[in-house]
């Protein structure tokens, strides 16, 4: 049985947001998230285009969490590997090295105001967020998946999706109780 | 937290996500499109992938098997052998065959010591 390429492609162009969205916030880079998108897509089509539609969303949401988990596995290697090089880089350059760090929350004064739109602050409440309970919330909250889905999707158990969700809704709710007391 | 607080909360939430899923630029929306279409094209090449496995190869799997078929014949009325390699030789050969046919003769005269012209 072949693909149903107009159903797949409705299912495809429903989700594609948010799983952009889920995937930029994990990544904070929009040409990352386009690539696990991508990589999403192209897995789901090809294999498990002949599942019953019903099956798709879970699976689709299943593979964006685990191309999620590998870019993070990589950018930790990478992130080592960095460090190792700027340590060894910050030896040779007699700068100040408060001068060279980046600011925590990294947020210019650009972006301050911005966050006076609730969006913006949601984004960026988000972000600051370690990504596993970042992907939990969003996977709860805003994808409405069941304990027990989003401990599939995220390939954990079902406690550390609570522990998450709760640890996440509750930095959430500090850092935009001025916007959504 | 009480529940209530928490349900307006993920309302707001779910709201702002939405929104700012409905504001994504054009730029990047264009690109969802663009990979969109990609996967669905690479989906249905695998699907032709693997059509191939059983509808092209009909034709291919015939002529294997007509070659196949054709062999045992040959081999089953030479005995099993096919020509050897000096009888290929001969055949691909230009000269006079007669030569050939005559060939255990003139070994003969050459030992007897005899003038095949004489």
């Amino acid at each position: 049985m072949g693909m149903e390429r107009p159903a797949m492609d409705d299912f495809l162009a429903s989700v594609e947001r948010q799983a952009f969205r889920m995937a930029e916030f994990a990544t904070r880079n929009a040409d990352e998230a386009l690539d696990i998108v991508q990589d999403a897509m192209i897995s789901l089509v090809k294999h498990y285009s002949t599942k019953p539609d019903t099956e798709w969303r879970p699976l689709f949401f299943q593979i964006v969490q685990n191309r999620i988990r590998d870019w993070h596995r990589k950018k930790s290697v990478r992130d080592r590997w960095n460090g190792m090089r700027q340590l060894w880089q910050s030896r040779e350059i007699d700068d100040d090295p408060i001068q060279n760090l980046a600011d925590p929350k990294g947020k210019t004064p650009g972006e301050q105001t911005a966050l006076k739109d609730s969006t913006a602050a949601l984004d960026s409440a988000l972000q600051t967020l370690p990504w596993r309970q970042q992907q939990a919330f969003l996977l709860r909250a805003w994808e409405e998946m069941s304990v027990a889905e989003t401990a599939r999707a995220m390939k954990c158990s079902e406690g550390s999706v609570k522990t998450h969700y709760s640890r996440a809704l509750h930095t959430l709710r500090n850092l935009l109780e001025d916007h959504w007391p | 937290m009480n529940r209530p607080d928490e349900k307006q909360f993920i309302a707001n939430v779910k709201k702002a996500l939405d929104l700012g899923t409905e504001n994504l630029d054009a730029g990047t929306q264009s690109k969802l499109t663009r990979i969109r279409h990609k996967a669905l094209d690479a989906g249905e090449r695998k699907g032709f992938d693997i059509r191939q496995w059983f509808t092209v190869p009909v034709a291919g799997w015939a002529t294997a098997c007509l070659l196949v078929l054709g062999l045992a014949i040959y081999m089953n009325q030479s005995n099993g052998t096919l020509p050897p390699l000096e009888d290929i030789d001969l055949l691909a050969a230009e000269d006079n065959l007669e030569f050939y046919d005559g060939l255990e003769f003139y070994a003969w005269l050459t030992e007897e010591g005899i003038d095949a012209a004489g």
